[in-house]
């Protein structure tokens, strides 16, 4: 028996960045706004507390502020021809759980995206010709410039208190910044973190290469900063619990951190948390939808909110799959190109190599997980991409960003795996040892998407999503690539021992960790029959539903998405506020 | 911190040997064919730790003994640390097993259950 309650403005559907920074600008307009959220109330002072939020096999080993698999997972083929199998824990990805979502367990690193990677494929076409782009690689353009989304980009900044430093601030090129940035109006909230000292040996080594090494745009804050919501942060202290974690010491950015303290104490806003949405409910013939479906899971009743306008602001895989299973759009069907939802699912493309120093303290204990020394000399397009057989490139970074018991513990190539020889490799270079990563762009590709599996179902009997999903030849070349000038750098710095350079070969492996930068499945664009939202990240089936978050990315660029995810989120609700709500119907 | 009577590095040493003998204790829920694959610990310790019985809650006797031998193999006794024994890791594992962990929480059950690649290991159960 399903209880339908009373209707409401807006119901948001996840409460993590997307939904919190939602949730706050339609209260703000003074909209009465329910958010339902189905994991766990959590705040900083009742759940990172010192000193259990230290404990790294329950965080950062049994993952027990990620989703839980038990509840749902998905399934994964690497090939429409395999039969997909179900992960039954998380590996490779980790996606969050709880009021938070994703943004309470990130690292923090607060990248925007460059005007390369908004224009892509028009760019890539431009310089290189139409020709030049491989059939299967399915990229498109984003729905809006850097410049139209440059102010929202800025916004999420102060909302964070990004401490960084600019490189291209109105189009004047500052040195020590990221050149290669797009023209910024403003400098960063706050100054850059002290960099580390692996960072310090990366950047040296980068500069005297002729590279343009600059610090990580970070959301672990170098200073105290009063945010524009009033909300406090306080500098951290460098304790290197940052990804899998909440911030014991409020100086990480999260939706916890930054904007739910407000949020909550709001009347025009109510949170439910332990509420499951099953489905959107949606009136084809109005093209619009009325409301959601919801589960308790404590109580196990079913409701109906009505609402007048719904945000689906939920991690990409639920994203996708709650607009198939309530059949808004048609699903993305590989074989013919026909169909959006699940279409463009992308990944990140990562390598990396250690390096081992014998006479350099490291003190890899000492970090925080946004606190590395970065180049883009070799990303989007900032080097000639003629004769190399793939386009885009990746972010090559390196500091550690943990020195954590379990899973802080590097050791030469060669080292065995136990025993005494283990012990005394890991107790010699423990403390002179550290990771370059070179993160790299995931190009969308005509057979990698999401839909519904046949065969498995999660927690209340709903099919689980089907990942199809693998490296390609654009990715491993790309990987090869940009890899090797991670190698580069690393000679460079004349380590003791330089470690086995790791590019992404073979299938996808969903073991290792590697990224939960997930995107795709409900991509922007302008054309309502190869994407699923408009430009204002409105579904094109129902013009008072609104998808928000890095599911619209057309492809993954090789900066972390978090900044542009809170961007997209201001630009939405400022869409919403100032157009739709004015003139509700299509805005494109 | 320079008043303090007893120095960190006093203490820490302190604290180790405590540690040391508390986990020599718990050897004593391990049978003897365990005991003996350990590389045993130093002899007065063991002389001198009272020989408290840990009742396993999951392992059998014969399972125990497995385990302890292959943790003496990953960890063996050496400057570094006591040994896998001694540090009490088959009582951990008993106990791991016994909880929620080792009951399939946070752990997809679903079937059908079939074998996978190595790069899908984590699909298989």
């Amino acid at each position: 028996m399903t209880q339908r309650l009373k209707s409401v403005d807006a119901v948001i559907i996840g409460v993590g960045w997307s939904g919190s920074i939602l949730a706050r600008e339609l209260t703000k307009a003074g909209m009465k706004v329910v958010g339902l959220e189905r994991g766990k109330m959590r705040t900083p002072e009742n759940d990172f507390a010192l000193p259990f939020i230290r404990d790294e096999l329950k965080y950062a080993v049994r993952q027990e502020l990620i989703l839980d698999p038990s509840l749902e997972t998905l399934t994964l083929r690497h090939a429409p021809d395999e039969a997909a199998l179900p992960l039954r824990r998380f590996g490779a990805f980790m996606p969050g759980m709880g009021l938070g979502g994703a943004g309470t367990i990130w690292n923090g690193m607060t990248w925007r995206f460059t005007p390369f990677d908004h224009q892509l494929r028009s760019r890539i076409a431009t310089r290189y010709g139409h020709e030049a782009i491989a059939e299967e690689l399915t990229i498109a353009d984003w729905a809006m410039s850097y410049d139209e989304l440059e102010p929202y980009y800025e916004r999420f900044e102060q909302l964070c208190g990004t401490s960084g430093k600019a490189g291209n601030l109105q189009g004047r090129l500052i040195e020590g910044g990221n050149i290669f940035e797009g023209a910024r109006q403003a400098e960063y909230p706050n100054p850059p973190l002290t960099p580390s000292h692996g960072g310090e040996l990366f950047a040296a080594a980068a500069k005297r290469l002729g590279y343009h090494p600059y610090p990580t745009p970070s959301a672990n804050l170098s200073q105290e900063y009063r945010n524009p919501e009033g909300a406090v942060l306080n500098p951290t202290i460098f304790c290197g619990h940052c990804d899998r974690f909440g911030c014991a010491t409020n100086s990480k950015a999260s939706p916890n951190s930054t904007i739910l303290p407000v949020l909550l104490g709001d009347p025009l806003f109510e949170l439910r948390t332990d509420s499951w949405v099953t489905e959107i409910l949606h009136d084809k013939t109005a093209r619009k939808v009325t409301g959601v479906r919801y589960i308790d899971t404590v109580s196990g009743a079913e409701y109906e909110q009505p609402a007048d306008i719904v945000l689906l602001c939920a991690y990409p895989f639920s994203n996708t799959k709650l607009l198939l299973l309530s059949r808004i759009g048609e699903g993305y069907d590989p074989a013919t190109g026909r169909g959006a939802v699940g279409k463009n699912y992308c990944y990140q493309v990562t390598g990396n190599l250690q390096v081992f120093f014998a006479d350099e303290e490291i003190n890899p204990f000492m970090a925080t997980g946004a606190n590395a020394m970065n180049i883009d000399d070799f990303n989007g397009d900032n080097f000639d991409h003629t004769g190399l057989g793939f386009f885009g490139g990746a972010l090559i970074f390196a500091s550690p960003v943990h020195g954590r018991p379990i899973m802080g513990r590097l050791t030469p190539p060669g080292t065995p795996r136990w025993g005494r020889a283990w012990k005394e490799a890991t107790a010699k270079w423990y403390n002179h040892a550290f990771t370059i990563h070179a993160s790299g762009a995931n190009f969308a590709q005509r057979h990698n998407y999401l839909d519904l599996d046949p065969t498995y179902r999660d927690k209340l009997g709903r099919p689980l999503i089907r990942m199809t999903y693998n490296f390609h030849d654009n990715d491993r070349k790309l990987s090869a690539f940009t890899t090797a000038k991670a190698v580069e750098i690393a000679q460079a710095m004349n380590p003791t021992i330089l470690g086995t350079p790791m590019p992404r070969r073979g299938n996808f492996n969903v073991v290792p960790y590697q990224s939960t930068h997930n995107t795709g499945g409900t991509i922007m664009g302008a054309d309502p029959k190869t994407s699923v939202v408009n430009r204002y990240l409105q579904s094109w089936h129902a013009d008072n539903l609104f998808v928000i978050g890095a599911s619209t990315f057309p492809q993954n660029p090789a900066h972390p998405p978090t900044g542009a995810v809170g961007a997209l989120s201001y630009w939405a609700a400022d869409a919403i506020i100032n157009r739709y709500l004015k003139s509700p119907g299509p805005l494109a | 911190m320079v008043d303090q009577p007893i120095g960190r590095r006093r203490f820490l040493k302190g604290a180790g040997a405590a540690g040391t003998a508390a986990a020599a204790a718990l050897t004593g829920a391990l049978p003897a064919a365990a005991q003996q694959a350990a590389p045993s610990a130093p002899a007065q310790q063991q002389a001198s730790s009272p020989a408290r019985v840990e009742p396993l809650h999951t392992l059998t006797p014969t399972e125990a003994a497995f385990l302890g031998a292959v943790y003496d193999t990953f960890i063996p006794a050496d400057q570094y640390s006591p040994s896998g024994t001694d540090c009490g890791l088959v009582v951990y594992i008993d106990r791991q097993l016994a909880g929620a962990w080792g009951n399939g929480a946070r752990f997809y059950r679903s079937g059908p259950s079939l074998p996978a690649s190595p790069s899908r290991a984590i699909n298989s159960t």
